[in-house]
């Protein structure tokens, strides 16, 4: 399934919905804010397609970017089990979040949200 | 503003579901006996063929007699005819015996609806009371002289009767989903079925009028008026001209009646007709390895353990029913194997965790395109078939978060359009009003992208 995390109003960074699962529990479990916790546990529990940082109340938007910045490739390296088919480029992917976030430009499709190019 | 259904209550309302017409009354049991007939005529028309094209096959010496020869007779004229019919007479046997099956899964999955509805109904009516006590009760204890905000306060429904709204408006959510995906899979196994009977309609006039006997004999007792209805429809078109000595006009009443009377009047059809009814050969029960040949051959059906080693042991009801359905396009178990392997909703991040929302997409994709699909191994897409043609699915997630969540789930659809051949929207647990507004948004990408579940 496909989903996406929405860092600024049209920026986007999508993936396949088991990665982004994969992203949100990570910094579930990263975050001592326990309804954002709450939050990010409910959109994967309902499979739901996406979380909207803008659409988060300031300090928990905060949170998030500070955790996808300086913690989570490590947390999601740690959580992603050794066996892991691709877990070199999974984890590629995953870093390419925090570079979204910092603003690398993105892939501009005409009529269709931005995305981040795919890994080379 | 408070959640609820109304009249100033907290909870849904009165949760109504409804099946369709006709499902709760379809007899899964005289399917099943229907398809085994069916099975036993595509067998027998198969040995003919068989006997024809090698006369000294061990078939050839069972199948002598008037009945055989007409059979015979039609073969010798177009011999790969006398063998579609076989496939034909046997794809109607399949498609019944899995029409029983999937009408069985509907059945349980639309009774398990009409429960949860009935329970979310009456606990709805309890929370509204018990709000409705708390709010008279509170205000009752307020001074004369309490402002409007203590007024209001007291007026406020507690925590926990919210939380008991939000829990009884997601069942009501989740019975009329049930109610939905009970009809859809209903829908499915009917359109299933009568493809099947469609394809019995390009072959021998006796086979067709054999095959229409059979299925109005059989089925009427167990369909409604409009289910009878529909295939009397579907079928005049197949008796249509096709008959043996004459036709029927369009208008013409195909009942039992006038088959009855066709019967009458071709004492040799009615002798092959019973002959193929009763496996027996000019009324002689017909030679003993043509018969364990075709049993040996019968209907093929899978059982639920020959599913339950082959699936994930899910008890989730909707998961059963498209499991059955999928079971129901192939008597191979090496392709039903992949159709329904586990891996398809297993998450490669967790240890193959079992994801079963994206396990029941993968099944309707299955379902919906008549393919098969294996888990890709592009972490960033969803599946792919065997010539490498991938897809990225979006939705199935609870109707009620639709509108918070519209924004990502147009932005999913749209990143992934430029990664994956095709975007299949699960929207089975959207109701018809949200159906409508996503299929308006998709119309932008065409065939790339397409509903499933519905």
């Amino acid at each position: 399934m496909a989903a996406v995390i929405e860092v600024a109003p049209g920026v986007v960074w999508s993936s396949s919905s088991w990665m982004f699962r994969l992203v949100l529990r990570s910094i579930a479990a990263e975050t001592t804010d326990k309804d954002l916790a709450a939050n990010l546990t409910e959109i994967v529990d309902a499979n739901l397609p996406g979380l909207s940082l803008p659409d988060l109340p300031d300090a928990q938007r905060s949170e998030v970017e500070q955790i996808i910045r300086d913690r989570l490739v490590a947390r999601a390296t740690q959580d992603l089990p050794e066996t892991t088919e691709n877990r070199a480029e999974i984890v590629d992917y995953i870093r390419g979040l925090a570079e979204v976030l910092d603003g690398r430009p993105l892939e501009q499709v005409p009529g269709q949200a931005p995305r981040r190019p795919d890994p080379e | 503003m408070l959640p609820g259904g109304g009249s100033g209550g907290l909870g849904p309302g009165p949760v109504l579901v409804t099946p369709d017409p006709g499902l709760m009354e379809a007899d899964p049991g005289v399917m099943i006996a229907a398809s085994s007939t069916f099975g036993s005529a595509a067998h027998q028309i198969y040995s003919v063929a068989t006997a024809t094209s090698d006369a000294a096959g061990k078939l050839a010496a069972g199948w002598t007699g008037k009945g055989v020869q007409g059979f015979k007779d039609a073969a010798s004229n177009t011999n790969w005819y006398s063998s579609s019919a076989a496939d034909g007479l046997m794809g109607a046997s399949l498609a019944l015996s899995a029409l029983a099956r999937s009408i069985t899964a509907a059945q349980a999955l639309a009774r398990a609806a009409m429960t949860l509805a009935e329970q979310t109904t009456q606990a709805s009516a309890a929370l509204d009371t018990a709000y409705a006590n708390s709010q008279a009760s509170a205000v009752a204890a307020l001074p004369a002289s309490a402002t409007a905000a203590q007024v209001e306060q007291a007026m406020a429904p507690t925590s926990g009767q919210l939380a008991d709204a939000q829990t009884l408006s997601g069942d009501a959510t989740r019975a009329s989903a049930m109610m939905n995906e009970a009809n859809s899979q209903a829908r499915i196994a009917w359109r299933g079925a009568a493809s099947a009977f469609d394809a019995v309609t390009a072959q021998s006039p006796s086979v067709q009028l054999a095959a229409l006997n059979i299925r109005v004999k059989n089925l009427g007792a167990s369909m409604d008026a409009a289910a009878v209805e529909s295939m009397l429809l579907m079928t005049s078109g197949m008796a249509y001209g096709s008959v043996l000595g004459g036709g029927y006009d369009d208008d013409d009443d195909l009942s039992p009646g006038v088959l009855a009377a066709a019967e009458e009047a071709d004492p040799a059809l009615a002798a092959d007709l019973e002959d193929e009814e009763k496996m027996t050969v000019d009324g002689v029960q017909m030679d003993g390895a043509v018969a364990a040949d075709i049993e040996g051959n019968g209907t093929t059906a899978w059982t639920d353990a020959e599913i339950a080693a082959l699936s994930p042991a899910s008890a989730d009801p909707v998961t059963a029913g498209l499991i059955s359905q999928v079971a129901a396009t192939t008597d191979d178990p090496e392709m039903l194997a992949n159709l329904i392997s586990p891996s398809l909703g297993e998450d490669p991040a967790h240890g193959g965790e079992f994801s079963e929302s994206e396990y029941q997409t993968a099944l309707r994709v299955e379902l919906d395109r008549g393919i098969v699909l294996q888990r890709s191994q592009d972490p960033q897409l969803d599946w792919n078939t065997e010539d490498g043609t991938t897809y990225d699915a979006v939705g199935n997630f609870p109707g009620r978060y639709l509108s918070s969540q519209w924004t990502n789930f147009t932005n999913a659809i749209a990143s992934h359009v430029g990664k994956a051949d095709y975007v299949p929207v699960d929207v089975s647990q959207f109701s018809p009003e949200q159906i409508e507004m996503v299929e308006q948004y998709v119309k932008q990408y065409g065939s790339q992208v397409f509903l499933v579940g519905r």
